[in-house]
């Protein structure tokens, strides 16, 4: 597992935009197979550009570089188990919907076209391939204990992303500003962006700007790392 | 993307030899089935929709090989007419290329035969970026890539196919274009010349006297409001457009106005405020009252937020 040092120098040997990934980015394209909220169904909206990234660097992977710290590949771990289950119980929840309103049809004679089940398909399955995708391109950071005793900084300060206590959050976001910092060091002047769609620790309310606590830290000219809510977002900014 | 009742277009395509067809979006595929079964017109749909985008947005009706074409299109000349009265106006919205080649497995076999058999239409087949994408794709999925230096867009472009449906066999899609060098991604009307001159000079040929069948379409490229939107937002916000006092606003206006912000707020959407004026505008809402209900609609949101960051502290 390469340190931010190893990163640095091969992105200094052979500059392109870096894209630091949050875990919800990558779980999200298999949690979007959830509820919002009781009926109203997440949108999946965030599968077209994790699907048109991997795609951009399938076709050239000197395009950009996906970034994750080990505990983004922990996290996805820990979760992804729980998340597809959550997706297949989403879809059987779904069939059984529409089935109601198809045993409504068979009772008043409404001619309805035939059903094929959600659950029996491979949507979930392919779905988790997808994210594993998007894991699988990402090169992934070393923790370092000196950023993770930053981050645990942050929460005993009760500084955003860890005003409310967790700390994982922090210890990302302190690899990602290291990672920006010691490139800018370097003349590096290829676009670093971090990408989160957690909106209560990263985002202004419910615009996907920084959160003004924290944007002095990412806007610092030494570090220069740019916030997106989505890779929606983040894709053109980047050129991809 | 889903294209509109409303706007997209209803024609017999007699292209291939697997006979004429019609290719409808999903709000189409009842009213079309509807008025040819009045007729006692024949035909079959196909059981997969066509996908764009990952979106099952069209479906595919087969004729027969001895169909009335001229018949069936009168018919959906007055299905297409009946959905247009009914049907909201959109903003014309900026549209891409969409291609799929679809046939029964042993005629998309024959196709992927001449595809293996070498270069059609300057098109070189990629394998090593076929290895890649087929990596980021599920493992049964068919996976093609070819590039050429495009004369349209004076660039080297890579068109990305993927396959789909039992086997991955009965249907290619086009997934993407990508410049194969340089930075930046084609805007949208050199990807579309990209595809044009693709379907051209590539599958059209390619697919010759096969019984495969080559859809294409352009379909809006970006989404539009009622697809961000939960159904509850949009209730709100066609309940506030009929009941508003387009040019004479109301009080009672702005108390609808305030439920729509709410239900944004419930729902956690993120709002493109520029879609959203366009939306009112294409509503018939003056720009003064749409700077306005667009400031309101802003402000109300970050009351919102900051009333709930002061629950949670």
């Amino acid at each position: 597992m390469p340190s931010i040092a190893d990163v640095v120098a091969s992105l200094v040997a052979a500059p392109k935009p870096v894209i630091c990934l949050d875990t919800c980015d990558i779980l999200e394209v298999v949690q979007c197979l959830d509820w919002e909220k009781p009926g109203t169904p997440r949108s999946v909206a965030c599968i077209k550009p994790v699907r048109h990234l991997l795609t951009t660097l399938a076709v050239n992977p000197d395009r950009a570089l996906v970034v994750v710290t080990d505990l983004v590949h922990t996290e996805w771990n820990q979760n992804i188990d729980g998340i597809r289950k959550k997706a297949h119980e989403f879809l059987a929840k779904i069939d059984k919907i529409v089935g109601s309103s198809y045993n409504a049809a068979g009772l008043v004679g409404t001619a309805l076209a035939v059903y094929d089940p959600l659950a029996s398909k491979p949507l979930v399955d392919d779905l988790v391939s997808l994210s594993t995708a998007l894991l699988a391109q990402a090169t992934r950071l070393d923790l370092d204990p000196a950023l993770s005793s930053l981050a645990l900084d942050r929460v005993m300060d009760k500084r955003r992303p860890s005003h409310d206590g967790h700390i994982k959050d922090s210890i990302n976001f302190e690899h990602y500003l290291e990672l920006a910092r010691r490139l800018r060091a370097t003349g590096f002047v290829e676009a670093v962006a971090f990408v989160s769609k957690n909106r209560k620790d990263y985002w202004e309310g419910d615009k996907d700007r920084i959160h003004p606590d924290l944007k002095p830290e990412i806007d610092d000219p030494t570090v220069q790392l740019q916030f997106f809510g989505s890779l929606t977002a983040t894709l053109p900014n980047m050129g991809l | 993307m889903a294209t509109s009742a409303a706007d997209a277009p209803l024609t017999v395509s007699t292209d291939g030899t697997a006979g004429p067809y019609v290719v409808v979006v999903s709000q189409q595929l009842g009213p079309v089935i509807d008025a040819m079964r009045t007729e006692g017109i024949g035909f079959r749909v196909d059981q997969d929709a066509v996908m764009l985008d990952g979106a099952p947005a069209l479906a595919v009706i087969n004729l027969g090989l001895n169909a009335d074409v001229d018949r069936v299109q009168a018919i959906l000349d007055r299905v297409a007419d009946d959905l247009q009265s009914k049907g909201r106006r959109r903003l014309r919205s900026p549209t891409r290329e969409v291609l799929i080649v679809r046939g029964n497995p042993g005629e998309m076999q024959r196709l992927r035969k001449r595809i293996d058999s070498g270069v059609h239409g300057g098109w070189d087949r990629r394998t090593d970026v076929e290895e890649r994408f087929q990596r980021t794709l599920p493992p049964q999925a068919v996976a093609y890539c070819f590039s050429k230096l495009v004369p349209a867009v004076e660039r080297r472009a890579a068109v990305l196919m993927q396959g789909r449906g039992s086997g991955m066999g009965e249907e290619l899609h086009l997934s993407e274009v990508v410049p194969l060098e340089g930075h930046g991604q084609f805007d949208l009307d050199q990807r579309n010349r990209v595809v044009s001159d693709f379907r051209e000079t590539f599958v059209k040929p390619l697919a010759q006297a096969l019984g495969v069948r080559v859809v294409d379409r352009s379909v809006s490229a970006v989404p539009n409001l009622e697809e961000l939107l939960s159904t509850e937002a949009m209730a709100q916000l066609r309940a506030f457009a009929r009941a508003a006092n387009k040019g004479d606003s109301h009080e009672l206006d702005l108390q609808q106005w305030a439920g729509f912000i709410g239900q944004t707020h419930l729902d956690n959407a993120v709002v493109d405020l520029d879609q959203l004026e366009a939306w009112l505008a294409d509503d018939g809402f003056t720009e003064e009252e749409r700077r306005a209900l667009v400031r309101e609609f802003e402000s109300g949101r970050r009351l919102l937020s900051a009333y709930d960051d002061e629950r949670l502290e």
